[in-house]
């Protein structure tokens, strides 16, 4: 899930990301502010060169052509007025200085090309006697009728100081914003971050001998409720099987101490002093059935343990269904006829299935109802089939099971009479096993008992293509 | 016949070797993989048994290198982990049989003759004779003494079962797979009520008595007990 850099923290990924952005942002920003600013200012210079410009125009073509070079240069210098910073100079075509308003050098100014009129992108910055100046050469006729030079500038040093204060300003506001929001973000996530913390807590409290503990979701985020839902879900699926696991040990253990304590009695008792050989044939034979009985317990016990970890898998195959219940009904019949019970069958079906669990699920329940039948009486089998499904009812006449008991009989080493042995061979697995063949083929298995009458109906999946 | 037994838990290994020596065969008994591969490729042998958990090398590892020696000879497997049937199942794994642990003898002894009759082809006899009893195979009629005996269907597969592994115990789920097809291990005791309906119509008239329950492992037919 997180393999691809497992190790740096969810608050490390957050703050860079975070602040990765922000820097990217404020950037943009800094550098969009300081372009408009200069522009702003770009643009004042311009129009106030145009007025100059403009001024020194008018007043070159109002003077008549007599007026002499003195009277010029009072009209020029009275050309601005109330315009501070401002430097304009006439020039010959040759580049001679005819006039020029301040002592400044604009003659910088001549190697650009001549314009009609102040463009802002005509507009160059030149330093001249420490200072910076802003201007543009415009081509002008003199009253003389010859074409002259004209430069306007406009000191700078002004804006220039401004900006400079503007961009400390700017970009260290924006360096405290950022440092702020990165606290900020800092401290949501350290605080976020709590509840998994109380979380992580609580689930560390909760071990095997505590798993009835949950987590308690009206103390969490919203966020987390669905985290905490599928937490406590699991837990509950694990507590269940833990349960039904130390349940199943303990009857494993109880169902094999009587047999065990027998055996070993047994041994002692006739080892005590010598016995004739017929007497130790006895006890090894005594022994024997009663291990083989053992090794039959636990090979099933095995095979639930398998069955419930998912282990056996169904050999799915067509069976006719009515085939099989009739040998198994001949078989069986052996068992019937001693007690006067005969066993028929109504009705046909065939499903894809494991013959073999079909088999021994058909073999347990019939041998039940075998076992559990009133002399004398009958024992139905009834097939039913539809495209979905095909149940399998077991009808047997006999002592009524009480009603609290029904829904365990599925249990394992259930006794309906705790101090009634089990009749028969029957070691109190065989309706488990028919439960988890039920499941393993994703059917099921129930019980009812009334009137005198016990049915069994035994549910599959008639096709194999649902969930197997 | 020798057979070659390769096991590391001593008494399963002693009492394979005793019960296999009493039944009639020769019996050469390995407890770990190496000694056992090395008898197995250099003396003869018409059956080995081999576990499949052995401390040193592996059962499957042992009957590889056997058969790479270019050798068919029938292996036996035993195993405890049940979870391995479907390995021995498979194809290619080699092994002609297998039992998983635990077991009863009675059964290890049926499925050895069996794998040491594979091969020597016995033709399948149209009639069976043991002592005054007689089956005639083809029209599924027996008889003893002369006297026509009324069996069912089963009754008559059953008794033919019996007839034609004379002399050896068939445990009950060996008769419920074989006769009913039955393969499960029921816990019900159908076996014990065919045997003894068997018996009324087969033994109970006459002195001689054929069929004998073998106490904890299940039933022989044989002239002595």
């Amino acid at each position: 899930m997180f393999s691809s850099h497992p190790k740096i923290s969810l608050k490390a990924r957050t703050l860079s990301l975070v602040g990765g952005t922000l820097i990217a942002c404020f950037l943009l920003l800094g550098f969009m502010i300081d372009a408009q600013v200069k522009a702003h200012f770009l643009h004042q210079d311009e129009e106030e060169l145009n007025v100059v410009a403009n001024s020194v125009k008018g007043i070159l073509t109002s003077l008549s052509m007599a007026q002499d070079s003195h009277q010029l240069d009072t009209a020029l210098s009275q050309a601005v007025v109330g315009h501070h910073g401002i430097f304009y100079a006439l020039y010959s075509d040759d580049n001679q200085l005819i006039y020029s308003n301040k002592t400044s050098d604009l003659s910088q100014f001549l190697q650009q090309g001549a314009k009609e009129r102040v463009e802002a992108t005509a507009l160059v910055v030149i330093e001249a006697q420490q200072r910076h100046l802003r201007g543009t050469l415009l081509k002008v006729t003199l009253p003389n009728g010859a074409t002259a030079k004209l430069v306007v500038a406009s000191e700078i040093d002004f804006h220039l100081a401004f900006l400079s204060e503007f961009h400390r300003t700017l970009w260290s506001t924006l360096l405290l914003v950022w440092l702020l929001t990165m606290l900020a973000a800092w401290l949501a996530i350290r605080f976020g971050l709590r509840p998994l913390q109380r979380l992580s807590k609580d689930i560390s409290e909760i071990t095997t001998e505590r798993l009835h503990l949950r987590l308690k979701p009206e103390l969490a985020p919203v966020e987390l409720s669905e985290l905490i839902a599928s937490f406590n879900h699991m837990i509950g699926e694990v507590e269940l099987g833990f349960k039904r696991l130390s349940h199943f040990s303990a009857d494993i253990a109880h169902e094999l101490r009587t047999p065990l304590t027998a055996l070993a009695m047994q041994n002692e008792v006739l080892l005590g002093q010598g016995r004739s050989t017929e007497e130790y044939q006895e006890l090894l034979y005594s022994n024997l059935e009663e291990l083989e009985r053992l090794t039959v317990m636990v090979n099933d016990m095995l095979w639930l343990a398998k069955s419930d970890n998912g282990l056996i898998e169904p050999k799915k195959q067509e069976i006719a269904l009515d085939m099989e219940a009739d040998k198994i009904i001949d078989y069986m019949s052996l068992l019937g006829d001693e007690k006067n019970v005969s066993i028929i069958r109504e009705g046909s079906a065939a499903l894809i299935a494991d013959k073999g669990m079909v088999q021994r699920a058909l073999g347990n329940l019939i041998g039940n109802a075998v076992r559990h039948a009133e002399p004398g009486s009958e024992i139905v089998i009834a097939i039913e089939q539809t495209p979905q499904a095909t149940s399998i009812k077991v009808n047997n006449q006999g002592t009524p099971i009480p009603k609290q008991h029904v829904n365990h009989l599925f249990d394992r080493f259930y006794k309906v009479e705790a101090a009634r042995q089990r009749e028969g061979s029957s070691n109190g697995l065989g309706l488990a096993i028919v439960k988890s063949i039920a499941d393993i083929h994703g059917g099921s298995v129930t019980a009812e008992s009334h009137d005198g009458k016990t049915c069994f109906t035994l549910l599959l999946p008639t096709t194999s293509s649902t969930n197997f | 016949m020798r057979i070659l037994v390769i096991e590391d838990e001593s008494k399963i290994g002693d009492y394979l070797k005793k019960g296999l020596e009493e039944a009639g065969y020769t019996i050469s008994l390995c407890r770990n993989g190496l000694d056992g591969y090395h008898c197995a490729i250099s003396e003869y042998f018409d059956l080995i048994i081999l576990d499949v958990m052995l401390p040193d090398m592996n059962g499957w590892q042992i009957l590889e290198k056997i058969r790479l020696n270019n050798s068919n000879i029938p292996v036996m497997f035993l195993t405890a982990k049940d979870s391995l049937e479907d390995k021995i199942n498979g194809l290619g794994s080699g092994a002609d049989d297998y039992l998983v642990k635990p077991f009863a003898f009675a059964e290890l002894l049926a499925r050895v003759k069996t794998l040491l009759r594979r091969g020597t082809k016995q033709l399948q006899s149209d009639i069976l004779a043991v002592d005054t009893l007689k089956l005639d195979i083809a029209k599924r009629r027996a008889s003893r003494e002369q006297l026509k005996l009324h069996l069912t269907n089963k009754e008559f597969s059953l008794l033919e079962l019996l007839v034609r592994h004379q002399g050896e115990v068939l445990t009950r789920a060996f008769i419920a797979s074989q006769v009913w097809d039955m393969n499960f291990d029921s816990d019900t005791n159908v076996i014990d009520v065919a045997i003894r309906r068997l018996r009324a119509k087969v033994d109970d008239p006459f002195s001689m008595k054929l069929i004998h329950t073998v106490r904890g492992m299940g039933y022989k037919l044989d002239t002595e007990a």
